[in-house]
């Protein structure tokens, strides 16, 4: 095995090991120990996920010039093979025309075959990169998080498990697989959501984020079968038998991609699973609730990692959704509107966990937009966003983490206030992911976000939607003020002000231990400079940087062509990095001017925006829980009474009504029945003979 | 090896004969026989030939005259062996009958040598039934599995076990008549209709791979039963494994019997015999009345959907825990017969390791009800709550079995299920006749929907019982204890073969495919699909039986086109090595 498949084997066979050592010997053997496997393996992944960068971008360098991006897949053990599976239609009208290439063979009956694969390109080394060093920081920040708590092996044991299933979610080659990890994730964020199982609250959560991810789910499954009846094969990457759905083949277009309301329904079915995972309107309401789990837990999946899954995949199957404007739009509008929504409501909220939640779920709609906008340049600086978000949102949450260890697991930042005194490495890291959370030059999250804003403005113009983007551009722009806005409303609170400590705190209200500020201090070292550094270095955005290796993503830069002259490109550019500037900065004045200055101007302000039905909509999520609940909860478990009424009376009466000779037969023989077992017996063996008798007559 | 078989299968029976001692002694007696036969099932399935296309339809076969004598033109005979189709759910029963003792360990405390003896002389049926090669022979086994049920749920059940046990029985007698009148005219169909000289000349044949045979080269000459016949047989099968499945709307025998059974006879019933009636359809319906499969599919597969939303909503609303899970169990067998009426091969086969998938969880749910109801004595949902605090043990492995259940990846059921709804999507999609695609598309749909529902309410199950605060039912006795070892131990195999058929599904759909591809490949014919016809034509004509045609071997040379390398179609050079 080579150098890369050997990494790509052990970066999941690491954290695998570790889960089952904790899980084995973490109770009774290691108890306060128990972070140690898990620690280490994280750590060993993430020396090998650098590797595998390196290794990727040597490789990378030296491919053909005939391939498309660069790409390897070592193939573990079948999972399962039925041979003949498929047959394709004999006629194929719906192609694309464009793409429409002579086959160079007849179809043949395809099997349904999957292997264990894995596969290595930009994207998934990226990926891989990001999630091992994250996982690794919050690890080590875990380990004084929860010192005490009962169930400390347990949380390692999840934890390594669900590092497990998202390193190989994104190293996976084959739709089958990818669902597989999908939900392996999705099963690892509800033992941890649910990890405090005596709250009811928690328990709660996790059934809701199941559930509404299965909704989710379910268009992900119909998506992937939609693909298989469409193509006949599952795997991205070529294999004996087909061409695979994002390999060279169809990417050279030997074999074509299927256009049309197929690819449509495709795309929107995949983006509805992915919507469920990236907690998207209409499927984002179990995001918030998520945050009745350990703060690492959040930080971790519920921000850096997990809720990324969505974006990943529809980046991976950005070939499939360039085969459909409409789906594009789509992914774009929903995108787009999360971002703003997200951001209004989290400009009231309270708690400081679901503030940070919120702008959760609005930066990944910044990275549907950039997806949606359907240039190499969208998609790549949504994968750019996606990096810096994750090290920034860790960040803060982790800094959250420590404010609410220190307060006693009070978290609601009424109750609290001025705390920068007392916990000065919370307060200095905080500020620095939440300058990168505002999109503030020159941290993360404004170069990542300002790529973002520029590929839709690029599309605003010169184009059939060009309106359509425009309008995107201008209400995501707002949202960006809106971000920096309640980012430093929650800081200002938390930090700033006269000192108040809830009574729940007790003598914890001080400074973590090195052990959570070490990974803080990293984490806000990365927040400043790591978007810089790629900003500067393109790797992500840059139209020869390493990302755009992946193949998929190489296929998106032959694909679309340049929708405008250089010159205006740069214009719309310089144009949107002066309006974010203009607008983190307004946001930040904004609320400072309310919350360190003059208090009273919030009250005014509050009074104008309920006066426009705004600040209820907020305050209230935009009622999505009491509407979900009374159209679809409700309705569903009426129906399921209904049911089960039904059942007992129409069915079973009906049934009984049928079987009335067999019923009286049996009230006549109940009488006899206490005793008279052998009388059974006999009456059996009687009629089994009279049986056989009659047959041989 | 052959007598291996015979003597796997006739153990059970004949232990239940020499059972004897005091009761702890009875429990042990069994338990070593139950063993004892598990390990030949395991001898059987790693031995078993799933390459040779030959052997592999017919091994460890038994073929002895049995009701046959001169002067009477009919050949009985005692004829078992194992195929495809039969060999997991014959693994499964001797896996699911240990587990039936482990849990029956405590609780029973009554007639204990009587209960040993029921369950053991039910194995065998059960056994029987997997194996049969006899129509007779397959009947009789078929009916036998009712007897000592009737007397489990009978005799050990809970308050209403009486009417439970005379409805179960009645209800599923009453449809079993009417399946031998079916299975009867069959042979006397083919009595009358097939050809055949020397020594087989005016013999009734009751083999079951000898009558598919004749059935199938009948048909490829077109002298086929017609579709009416063919229609109305399928419905007088249709009577007795629609019941066993059970399929809506004849399944409401279902939760009452499992409310009342014993945890052994739940753990039984749901693993074992309502896979009876789908290994029914699969045995006979589909490959000797294949016009009048193809003709229904549509009315099946909405049967079988229906199931699965109908069986998922009642379950939603259940408040005890033993209704809930037979409830689930018809949303789930809706699963595994959707996938067999759908008929195309990812869908059988995902189908058929869907019955075992289902005997594995549902066994392990009820083994795990039973475990709680030790311990709580109620079956009230309500009762519960927050209960993984006080038995850590058992709460994990209810989890574990409900996201088998639920069908999470990299367990047993997602395996099934996906496979067999890719399938059923592929019927939708891509080989439905036009007027039937719409249907087919909104059946895929509604499918997939039920995988949503399955998981709303077993999580919320999970969820009330064992999450949130701490709440015991006020007659639980005092200590509530954890698992015991003997506990562990009766879920620990159900648990890992959960796991392996999850990371290896292939080691299992192996065994299973060319059985099942042969009993389909019909079925897919009349159905419209050309290119299986295409390769069977090519060699049915090769192969006339011979004139001692009385065991499956030569039957099965007929059918050797699904076992031949995949055609390519057309075919081309770079396909295949």
């Amino acid at each position: 095995m080579t150098t890369i498949g050997a990494l790509l084997v052990l970066i999941p066979a690491l954290p695998l090991a570790a889960t089952l050592l904790t899980a084995v010997l973490g109770k009774r053997v290691l108890r306060d120990q128990s972070h140690w496997p898990t620690v280490l393996a994280i750590g060993g992944a993430l020396a090998a996920s650098l590797a595998l960068v390196f290794a990727v971008q040597r490789e990378a360098q030296q491919t053909k010039p005939t391939d498309i991006g660069y790409e390897k897949t070592i193939s573990l053990w079948t999972w399962a093979n039925v041979n003949d599976a498929y047959h394709p239609k004999p006629e194929s009208g719906t192609q694309k025309p464009e793409l429409q290439a002579p086959s160079p063979k007849p179809q043949a009956p395809s099997p349904f075959h999957i292997d264990i694969v894995l596969r290595a390109d930009p994207l998934t080394a990226v990926m891989l990169l990001t999630v091992t060093f994250v996982s690794f920081l919050v690890a080590v920040y875990s380990i004084g998080y929860m010192h005490d708590d009962p169930g400390y092996w347990r949380f390692f044991t999840y934890i390594s498990l669900f590092v497990f299933s998202m390193t190989m979610l994104v190293s996976v080659s084959n739709f089958v697989l990818l669902y597989v990890f999908w939900e392996a994730v999705g099963l690892c964020s509800y033992l941890l959501i649910g990890f405090w199982y005596q709250k009811p609250a928690a328990a709660a959560a996790g059934t809701k984020a199941f559930l509404v991810n299965r909704v989710g789910d379910f268009g992900f499954a119909l998506g992937v079968f939609l693909l298989w009846t469409t193509y006949g094969t599952l795997n991205f990457h070529d294999t004996p038998e087909a061409a695979g759905i994002l390999g060279q083949l169809r990417l050279h277009g030997d074999v074509a991609y299927v256009g049309g309301g197929v690819a449509t329904a495709i795309c929107l079915l995949l983006f509805l699973g992915a919507c469920g995972k990236s907690a998207q309107f209409p499927l984002h309401v179990w995001l918030p609730d998520a945050m009745e789990g350990p703060t690492p837990v959040s930080a971790l999946i519920h921000a850096a990692t997990m809720v990324t899954a969505g974006v990943y995949m529809v980046a991976r199957c950005t070939p499939l959704f360039m085969a459909s404007p409409d789906a594009r739009y789509v992914v774009a509008a929903i995108g787009c509107f999360t971002a703003v929504m997200a951001a209004i409501i989290a400009m009231t909220q309270t708690d400081l966990k679901r503030i940070l939640a919120y702008s959760t779920i609005s930066q990944l709609g910044y990275m549907f937009l950039g997806l949606g906008a359907g240039t190499l340049l969208g998609v790549t600086s949504a994968m750019f966003h996606l990096a810096t978000h994750a090290v920034f949102k860790a960040l803060l949450f982790l800094g959250a983490g420590s404010v609410m260890h220190a307060m006693g697991g009070v978290i609601d930042i009424r109750q609290f206030s001025g705390l920068r005194h007392r916990l000065p490495v919370t307060h200095w890291t905080f500020l620095f992911g939440a300058l990168a959370l505002a999109g503030v030059v020159p941290f993360a999250g404004f170069w990542s976000k300002d790529a973002i804003l520029a590929a839709v403005a690029e599309q605003g113009h010169g184009h059939d939607a060009g309106r359509f983007y425009w309008a995107l551009y201008l209400a995501a722009s707002v949202a960006a003020l809106l971000t920096a806005v309640y980012t430093f409303r929650a800081f200002f609170l938390t930090f700033y002000g006269e000192e108040r400590i809830p009574p729940e705190a007790g003598h914890h209200a001080h400074e973590s231990p090195p052990s959570m500020t070490g990974p803080l201090s990293i984490l806000a070292f990365g927040a400043v400079f790591v978007g810089l550094y790629f900003h500067w270095t393109e790797d992500f955005t840059g139209p020869e940087g390493f990302l755009v290796q992946t193949p998929s993503l190489a296929y998106a830069s032959l694909a679309s062509e340049a929708s405008e002259a250089g010159e205006t490109a740069e214009a719309t550019h310089t144009t949107v990095l002066i309006v974010s500037t203009v607008l983190a900065f307004a946001g930040v004045g904004l609320a400072a001017a309310l919350y360190l200055w003059r208090r009273a101007l919030v009250n005014a302000l509050t009074a104008a925006m309920s006066g426009l039905g705004l600040y209820g909509l907020s305050q209230g999520k935009f009622f999505f829980d009491p509407i979900y609940r009374a159209l679809v909860v409700r309705p569903l478990e009426a129906l399921a009474r209904l049911s089960a009424w039904f059942d007992r009376t129409v069915i079973d009466g009906l049934v009984n009504a049928i079987g009335l000779a067999p019923t009286v037969l049996g009230a006549v023989l109940r009488p006899l029945q206490g005793g008279m077992v052998q009388f059974y017996a006999l009456a059996m063996v009687l009629g089994v003979l009279a049986l056989i008798g009659a047959l041989l007559m | 090896m052959e007598y291996l078989l015979l003597t796997t299968v006739l153990l059970p029976a004949a232990a239940a004969l020499v059972l004897g001692g005091n009761r702890s002694a009875v429990r042990w007696w069994a338990l070593g026989a139950t063993l004892l036969t598990l390990a030949g099932a395991v001898v059987l399935v790693l031995a078993y030939p799933h390459s040779d296309p030959k052997l592999s339809q017919g091994f460890a076969q038994t073929d002895v005259p049995w009701l046959a004598s001169t002067g009477v033109p009919m050949d009985v005979r005692f004829n078992i062996a194992l195929d495809g189709l039969g060999l997991w759910l014959f693994a499964l029963t001797t896996l699911l009958t240990v587990v039936a003792v482990l849990v029956s360990w405590e609780a029973i405390r009554e007639q204990e040598p009587l209960f040993y003896r029921l369950l053991l002389v039910l194995e065998t049926g059960m056994l029987g039934v997997f194996v049969a090669r006899d129509i007779i022979l397959f009947y009789l086994f078929f009916e036998f599995t009712l007897v000592p049920l009737f007397f489990l749920i009978g005799i050990w059940g809970s308050e209403e076990r009486r009417y439970a046990a005379i409805k179960f029985f009645l209800f599923t007698l009453a449809g079993s008549v009417l399946t031998l009148l079916g299975l009867l005219a069959i042979v006397i169909w083919d009595y009358y209709h097939y050809p055949s000289a020397g020594a087989s000349a005016g013999t009734m044949t009751f083999s079951i791979p000898v009558l598919t045979g004749h059935l199938r080269e009948l048909r490829a000459a077109g002298l086929g039963m017609p579709l009416g016949l063919q229609v109305l047989l399928f419905l007088a099968l249709f009577a007795g494994f629609a019941i066993k499945v059970p399929l809506f709307p004849l399944h409401t025998w279902l939760p009452l019997a499992h409310v009342e059974a014993p945890a052994a006879g739940s753990v039984i019933l749901a693993g074992v015999l309502l896979k009876v009636g789908s290994y029914g359809f699969v045995r006979f319906n589909l490959p000797m009345l294949p016009d009048a499969a193809a003709w229904l599919m549509p009315w099946l597969l909405w049967l079988s959907v229906i199931g699965i939303v109908y069986g998922a909503l009642v379950a939603l609303a259940q408040s005890d825990l033993k209704r809930l899970i037979a409830y689930s169990s018809v949303s789930h067998l809706g699963f595994c017969m959707l996938g067999v009426f759908a008929a195309n091969r990812l869908a059988m086969q995902g189908g058929v390791l869907q019955m075992v998938n289902h005997g594995l969880s549902t066994g392990a749910l009820f083994a795990l009800v039973g475990m709680l109801y030790e311990r709580y004595h109620t079956r009230r949902i309500a009762d519960y709550g927050g209960i993984a605090r006080e038995v850590p043990v058992l709460a994990f492995f209810m989890v574990f079995v409900t996201l088998s259940s639920i069908g999470l990846p990299a367990l047993n059921g997602f395996v099934g299920e996906f496979l067999l709804l890719s399938g059923m999507f592929q019927r939708g999609m891509a080989e439905a006749p036009a007027h039937l695609a719409v249907q087919y598309k909104a059946i895929a749909v509604l499918a997939v929907s039920g995988v949503v529902l399955g998981a709303w309410y077993m999580l919320s199950l999970v969820q009330r019982v064992f999450l949130g605060p701490l709440r015991r039912p006020s007659h639980a006795e005092q200590p509530v204890r954890d698992l015991s070892f003997r506990e562990i131990a009766a879920l620990t195999p159900l648990a890992v073969v959960i796991l392996w058929i999850g990371l290896q599904p292939a080691f299992f759909l192996d065994r299973m495919a060319p059985t099942l591809d042969r009993l389909s490949a019909d079925v897919l014919h009349a159905a419209g699909e050309e290119l299986q016809i295409a390769n069977c034509k090519l060699q049915i004509d090769n192969c006339r039986p011979g004139p001692h045609d009385h065991n499956s071997q030569f039957a099965i040379c007929n059918l050797q086109f699904a076992m031949s390398p995949p055609r390519a179609y057309p075919p081309s050079s770079d396909d295949r090595p």
